[in-house]
Formats: C-alpha cells, structure tokens, sequence
C-alpha cells in the first residue's frame, strides 16, 4: 500500500476509531490479503523502516467472509466467478488470524 | 471482410544496472547503497529462462519444464540474440542514450563514447540509427562531467560501477525537464528506437515504407505548460529515419499496447495507411520495484531490466495472422469492475459476436509479467489468475465442468515471462509466438489482453482492459517459418 | 456485522476492485468513507 493511502487510512483512523471503522477487503489471494490486513492492523511490512509509528489499528475482514451480511443478488453478481478462483478457506484462515493477532478479544464473524 | 495482418515483431531487452542504482537513488531507497556486482551479470540476465522467451529462443509454454527458481537453472550456450528479438548491455544502451539525444543533453566520456560507438556501428540492427552512422562531437572530459554532476545540473551515468558520463536538466526551473525526467524520456525513446531499429532488420520493411507510428509507453513528455504533450512517435521515426511516416503517442497505462494495435488495425484497414508500427520503450523508473523485497527474499534483483518492442502492421497479405478487428474487446465505462461482468464484456462478448466459446481460443494472453518477479511481493501468479478466471467465466457460462479448471488452464494460458515494465507485459509479448506458431499451423487464434490501472492517475477509479483476436489467415496455405 | 460500521474499501485490481466491494459493502449497510484499488504490476 502506498505512502497517501496509508497516511489517508491512518487520517480517517483517527477520526472514527476502531469501534466505529473497519476495513473491507477484495484481495486475490491469502497472502496478499495478509499484507493488506496487517498493513490496516499495523504497519506495512514492505516499508517496515519507515513506517514502524503507523499503526493504523483497523480490524480487516475479506468479502468473502462477510458474505451473509451482503444481498444474495449483489453478492452473486460480483462474487459468483470469484468463488471459483479465490481460495475462500485460506484467505479466510488468514485475515482471520491476523484479526486474533492483533485484536486478541477478536471473535469470528 | 478485408482484415490487417500482423506482419512482423521484435522485443528488446536491456540489461541496465546502472539506471537501476540511480533509480533507487532517486527514490532515495535503503538499497541504493548496492554496489553494481552485488547486481546481475550481463551474461547470468542474458541466460534467465524468460529473458531467453522474450526474445524468441524459448516458447514461453515450455516455461514451466524448467525448474523454479530460474535464477538459478540459467540455460547454458545462451544468445543474446534470438529469433524475435536482442538483449543488450547497458554500455549500448549509454551509446543508444545519447545517439538518439538531438539537444546535447547526455554527455559521455570521451573514451568510453569512443569504443561504445565502435560497438553501435557494428551492430547489424543498430547501425543504422541516426546518431549512430553519423558522428556527433567528441564527448567530454571525466572532470568535466564530475563538473557538471557537481554543481547539480546533471545525474551521472554509470557503467561498472563507474560514472562515465551524465544526462542534464533540459531546463534550469521546469521540474517537467529535470535530469531525472529527460533520463526517463530519453530511456523510452531510445530503446523503443532500437526495437525499431530491430523490426526493420528482422523483417526486411523499409524505414522510408513506414507511413505511421503509434508509441505507447507510459512516460510524458513536454514542459510545464504541456506537461504530456508528446510526441515520443515522432521522436522515433526520425531517429530511425522514417522520413516518411508521421505518428502520435497512445496512453491508457498498461493498457495502451493493445489500443494501439486496434487504433493500428483500423488505420490499416480503413486504408488510411499501409504500414503502421506499434511501438513502446523501457521505463526507468520501474528498475527495481520490488528491489527490496527481492533482497529481503534472498533473491538477485530481477527487475534490471528494460523491455520494448515494435510491431508491424499492414494490408492482407494472405500469409500473415490477421487482427479480427471486428471482434476487439472492451471494458466500457457502465460495466463497473465487478470481475464476471469485467471479463465477460472482455472475453465472451467479443467471442459471442464471432460465433465463438470461450475454450474455442487456443491461447489466452494477459498480463504476463515473471511470476518469479512479482510473487514474492505476495500478488501470486497473475497471468494464471485472469486465466483462472477465464476458465471459470467458461464454467458460468455452461461451456464446461467445474473439474475442467486446471486443464483448460493447462491449455490456452500462456505463462508470464516479461520483464516487469508495466505496459511491456500486458498480453502483447506473445505477439511474436503467437504469430510464429500460427505460421507454423500449431495454433489458429489467440486472445491479447491488456489490462491498466487507470485509477492511480486519480482522474477516475476506473480501470481499462481490452482485448483483441489474432487468427491464422484464412488465404495461409502451408505452413510457413518465420 | 457491516450495518451502521464505517468501511474502508482495499480493492484488488486483479482480485476484487473497489467498486464492487463497494456495492457489496453498501448492500449490507456499511457505510463507506474510502475505498482504493490496488495494482501489484
């Protein structure tokens, strides 16, 4: 994640907390969907030098996992080939346990 | 209907771990500190399995027999020359720098501009490029260029670890014109020219027969009142002596490739022009993107590279694939970037319209960056991911089982083997095999895809994809050779 | 789970990209502040 879009997240962070705000993701696989929850969690392990004071503290959920809280027509129509190329149980694993690494009072979806 | 025909390709690369340190420099990354034999030999880059693909000496689908990783499985005998295209060393791409500079912007050590341009004028392709056949002055003193770098009006140019020479600032205030920005025109420019330069050797077309260019590489150039004006097209067809051709620069990020090659098609066919070339350069400032990531990985840094190639494309000649240029692709605005709605307006719709399927298309071409290059940042495989995606667009669809996924991947996708330079690997490196194994009757029709991150210019949060056929030619009897 | 939440929206260009996750997000409730798309080439 680039520079702006860490220092935008970190801004709205700020403003709303961590009670109120979360990050959705949509990424491909399970390993950049960790990068991308320990980046919103934490820092950014690609810019680990200079980053190491963002902590960003948001908890990420991958839209795979928050599929019965979306509408079932939407959902299809944006995720119904995409079930077929995600590796929904790894990416889920994943985010999952950067949530409990992060968050330890974490409970699944 | 009268379809245009890809008449010929060429790829360049160029090995440049020199740009590569003054990029990082630039950026001012924690590694600029590498010294240039901490980077890889010409020979080792020259010998990496893709590197062997991009210019023609391996099909990429005989990629995967080669073991992982192929930085270390280099294959032996390797040429620097092959039979769709040429990698050269960066002290031929620092001759190329300044034979195709017109205002006295790239100084170069007496000496070093001496045996370099021995070199150029010996080189069957390169001779022939303005700048090279005609002598230029005499180039500049070590103290001179530690002069000009000194008093920061220039960037040095290095070679071995040596600075032998410099590029200046084209202006003393436009940040449009600094060193770093002349260097990154100047980059695309003068390896799309030795692409060219390539095309014309490799296929025996004319400079003078060339009535039109399209470049498209991802760089601007202008100055502050028209920061993107271009027009890198025309710069190259004067540095290759295409006096009569005239052309323009298309961009649409890494997308803009596979654009161009319709915009050229249907010049060609509308019969506006017979010949029209479709052309890109390097880009400098993609050197070693992931350098960091490589080094934490324990891996050379693979992205030394810059990557360019041309294209040909003219009227029917009953031999050559033709471009179904009723049956291009597009991802329009109102179809949102939902991936089955994103690739069933890309692949299916197209495919429909022609009477085709989706598993009727022999090869699907996208994105085809190394994967060794990027999967250590973690994005995985991506040309595998839009054929993954294909495939199951293909099970939506009712074409096939679920369980025929892999196969069918197996089949018609073709494996990243491009440098990652952006608009480089987006589909159109396997022009040239496409067209080689269609001549030779083993293929009938690929699919091209490009795709671009429209979004980072922060006009739109759109993205771009577009797609194009290259068929065998219905009039091709026998099976030809390249 | 999404409803009344704030959402920031980390799309994939090559996985899913903003716009869907948006409508997705938005289908459920959430109420989104800022979303991106990523590109790893």
């Amino acid at each position: 994640m680039d520079q702006e879009n860490q220092a935008q997240i970190r801004a709205l962070a700020e403003k709303y907390g961590d009670e109120e705000l979360i990050a959705v993701l949509g990424s491909a696989d399970p390993e950049m969907a960790v990068i991308a929850a320990e980046t919103a969690a934490g820092s950014d392990p690609a810019f680990v030098d200079l980053f190491a004071e963002a902590q960003l503290g948001l908890k990420s959920y991958h839209i795979a996992e928050l599929k019965e809280f979306i509408d079932h027509q939407v959902y299809l129509r944006h995720m119904e080939m995409m079930e077929m190329v995600l590796d929904i149980p790894g990416i889920i694993h994943e985010v999952s346990t950067v949530r409990k690494q992060f968050f330890p009072s974490e409970v699944s979806v | 209907m009268k379809y245009p025909v890809i008449k010929g390709t060429s790829y360049v690369l160029i090995h440049t771990p020199g740009l590569l340190l003054q990029q990082a420099n630039l950026e001012g990354l924690p590694f600029s500190h590498l010294l240039t034999d901490q980077l890889r030999s010409f020979d080792s880059v020259a010998g990496y399995p893709p590197n062997q693909a991009f210019i023609g000496n391996l099909f990429p689908e005989d990629l995967p027999q080669i073991p992982r990783p192929w930085y270390n499985n280099s294959l032996p005998n390797a040429k620097r020359q092959g039979l769709l295209g040429e990698i050269f060393p960066e002290d031929e791409f620092l001759g190329l720098l300044h034979a195709v500079d017109v205002y006295g912007l790239v100084c170069l050590e007496a000496g070093f501009k001496l045996a370099v341009s021995e070199k150029l004028r010996s080189h069957p392709a390169l001779s022939g490029l303005n700048g090279i056949a005609t002598a230029q002055d005499n180039g500049c003193s070590h103290a001179e260029i530690q002069e000009i770098i000194k008093a920061g009006e220039a960037l040095p140019l290095t070679f071995g670890g040596r600075i032998i020479g410099c590029i200046r600032k084209a202006h003393s205030s436009d940040s449009t014109l600094s060193a770093s920005r002349v260097l990154e025109n100047l980059t695309a420019k003068a390896s799309a020219a030795a692409a060219l330069q390539l095309l014309f050797r490799k296929t025996g077309l004319k400079p003078q027969d060339v009535d039109y260019i399209i470049e498209t590489s991802e760089e601007a150039c202008g100055d502050l009142r028209q920061k993107g004006g271009g027009s890198f097209a025309k710069s190259i067809a004067e540095a290759c002596s295409c006096s009569n051709a005239s052309g323009a620069d298309t961009r649409a990020f890494c997308a803009a490739p596979v654009h161009a090659l319709m915009q050229g098609a249907a010049l060609v066919q509308s019969g506006i022009f017979e010949n029209v070339v479709v052309v890109a350069g390097g880009c400098s400032a993609k050197l070693g993107l992931n350098a960091g990531i490589h080094l934490a990985h324990g891996m050379p840094v693979l992205e030394d590279l810059l990557g360019a190639f041309a294209f040909h494309i003219s009227k029917d000649d009953g031999i050559n694939p033709i471009v179904r240029t009723d049956l291009i692709g597009t991802m329009k605005v109102g179809c949102g970037d939902s991936p089955q709605q994103v690739y069933s307006s890309l692949v299916a719709e197209p495919l429909t319209r022609g009477g085709y399927k989706i598993l009727d298309i022999d090869r699907y071409a996208a994105e085809l960056v190394n994967p060794e290059i990027i999967e250590p940042t973690g994005c995985g495989d991506l040309a595998q991911k839009n054929y993954k995606m294909i495939a199951s667009l293909a099970v939506l669809r009712r074409e096939m089982d679920r369980t025929g996924i892999e196969e069918q991947i197996q089949r018609f996708g073709v494996p990243g083997f491009a440098p990652n330079q952006g608009h480089i690997p987006s589909g159109v490196p396997y022009i040239g095999p496409a067209r080689d194994l269609i001549l030779r009757n083993k293929v009938n029709q690929v699919m091209i895809i490009g795709k671009g991150s429209l979004f980072l210019g922060k006009l739109t949060r759109l993205y771009d994809a577009v797609s194009l056929i290259i068929q065998r030619n219905p009039k091709q009897k026998a099976s030809v050779s390249i | 789970m999404l409803k009344g939440k704030k959402v920031i929206i980390i799309g994939d260009r090559d996985g899913i990209p903003a716009q869907s996750l948006e409508e997705c997000v938005i289908s459920a409730g959430g109420e989104v502040i800022y979303a991106m798309t990523h590109c790893y080439v």
